[in-house]
């Protein structure tokens, strides 16, 4: 109990097709979360396990997005600001470590969720109070966090900094990659069964060579990067023959100063520091990469343990 | 600890009168989801007599005492419908029940609209692909329709009086979807 593990969803055939978090609030009460667009597709698959795969289950589902306004408190100061908004409980690290959830009170009683969890990769948290608390604890954080320089941040801050962090988003959980791809294929049990497990260890779904999720880097820091761009090895045709993989996201990191990428390359987890050409003829560019770990920023995850 | 409290602020600010019909906003009733537990129908029937006089809701219809409404949701699936000013409804009702069914608070998730006068069925019906006619959907009756597009559950609850719920994140929509119908009519 309070605590939230970071999970995906696969399909019978073994690739996944979302993931979220679930939070465990009480012995029998989880709160889980998913991508905006796949909320009601997982909301009814879920019902369709519980319906038909496993009726003797006592389980139930409700969805709750409406009735909940979640905030992302993110960055160094995160904690000493909800310090002044959380009532009696304890954010210290020991008491409300990474991936700690609990049910707690707000600005003097208001009923609240807050988990730490971070999309962003920096110290974060994120809190939750009934929708109709909303704005009010919005002002409220904002007034709070006045000497601390708070500041909203919104949808393309957050997509630069997850790709800062090698977090997988729409653009590589897109329902055609599997976790063995996308690098997280140890959270596939092996020792229990679940819902695509079987078919995602096929022999051509876990080949060594097959495609990773990594991270990329211009040899010219000046050089801005492109999604859709595709990877070939320097010296090689330009055709599909040849073709290696390809971008899948990009951004300009302001802490790097200089575009960084995710994409998926063929064996990519055995060719750190490779370089090759990301090419792109729909915008006319060839441009040089070195291939790196996803983690651009902070691979050691310091900033959201600490 | 800052000396701030919050203060609850409606999805809608203002109710509407169009002719002699009214639309006002019910944020004064907390909704309250309960699910059966697998096998637990019996206990649960009992719970909800002892703690408000309710009978279990048949599908379609409400079940009513005194100032609280049961709704069928699902199955094995109600929600529970009462005036309730604080944000407590949930622990209300799981103290009632003692056990016998699993609660969620859903007051945040719906806005609630109740909407009444000479012209409710004629602004409805252009909306809504079901038959309100009272012979099809009496007083007491319940649906999960929509209304234009927007998904909603609508009560009867008098000859031209209904209690209708949408998703509160288009409550703004949704209030005008059903304004501009009235206007068409009236």
């Amino acid at each position: 109990m309070g605590k939230v593990r970071y999970g995906l969803m696969l399909r019978e055939d073994g690739f996944c097709y979302d993931d979220g978090t679930t939070a465990r609030l009480a012995e029998n009460h989880f709160v889980m979360t998913t991508t905006t667009a796949n909320a009601a597709v997982v909301f009814r698959n879920m019902e369709f396990a519980r319906q038909c795969l496993w009726p003797e289950l006592d389980v139930h589902l409700i969805s709750i997005t409406d009735g909940w306004a979640q905030f992302a408190v993110a960055g160094p100061n995160s904690r000493a600001l909800l310090s002044k908004a959380v009532d009696h409980l304890d954010l210290s690290n020991e008491a409300f470590p990474f991936m700690g959830c609990a049910e707690c009170t707000v600005f003097r009683g208001t009923p609240a969720r807050l988990f730490r969890i971070s999309f962003s990769g920096e110290l974060a948290y994120e809190l939750a109070v009934p929708a109709r608390y909303g704005d009010a604890l919005i002002c409220a954080l904002m007034q709070v966090g006045e000497e601390f320089d708070v500041t909203p941040y919104g949808i393309e801050a957050l997509s630069v900094m997850r790709i800062e962090k090698g977090h997988a988003a729409g653009s590589e959980l897109n329902g055609q990659t599997t976790a063995e791809n996308l690098g997280l294929g140890g959270m596939v049990s092996k020792k229990k069964d679940s819902i695509g497990s079987a078919l995602s260890r096929r022999p051509e779904m876990i080949r060594e060579d097959g495609l990773r999720l990594v991270g990329f880097r211009p040899v010219d820091k000046s050089a801005g990067l492109n999604a859709g761009a595709h990877f070939l090895a320097t010296g090689d045709p330009v055709d599909m023959a040849h073709d290696q993989g390809w971008m899948t996201s990009t951004a300009h990191s302001s802490e790097l100063g200089h575009s960084v990428g995710l994409g998926f390359l063929k064996g990519g987890q055995d060719r750190m520091g490779e370089t090759l050409r990301a090419y792109d003829p729909v915008r006319g560019k060839d441009t040089l990469v070195e291939v790196c770990s996803a983690d651009h920023i902070d691979p050691e995850g310091g900033r959201q343990r600490g | 600890m800052v000396d701030i409290t919050l203060t609850a602020s409606s999805a809608l600010t203002a109710n509407v009168t169009i002719g002699e019909n009214h639309i006002i906003l019910r944020d004064d009733l907390a909704l309250v989801s309960i699910a059966t537990p697998l096998g637990g129908e019996a206990q649960l029937a009992k719970a909800l007599k002892k703690g408000w006089g309710l009978d279990m809701p048949e599908a379609r219809h409400l079940s009513v005492q005194d100032e609280i409404q049961a709704i069928q949701t699902a199955p094995d699936q109600m929600l529970l419908v009462f005036v309730h000013p604080t944000p407590d409804a949930n622990a209300v009702v799981q103290a009632r029940l003692n056990g016998a069914g699993y609660t969620t608070d859903q007051t945040d998730t719906y806005v609630v609209l109740g909407v009444s006068g000479p012209d409710t069925r004629s602004a409805l019906e252009r909306i809504c692909p079901i038959d309100l006619h009272h012979d099809a959907f009496a007083i007491g009756d319940v649906a999960r329709t929509s209304m234009d597009h927007l998904g909603t559950m609508i009560i009867r609850t008098g000859p031209d009086t209904f209690l209708m719920m949408s998703a509160l994140s288009s409550a703004q929509s949704f209030l005008h979807v059903i304004e501009t119908s009235f206007r068409a009519v009236v």
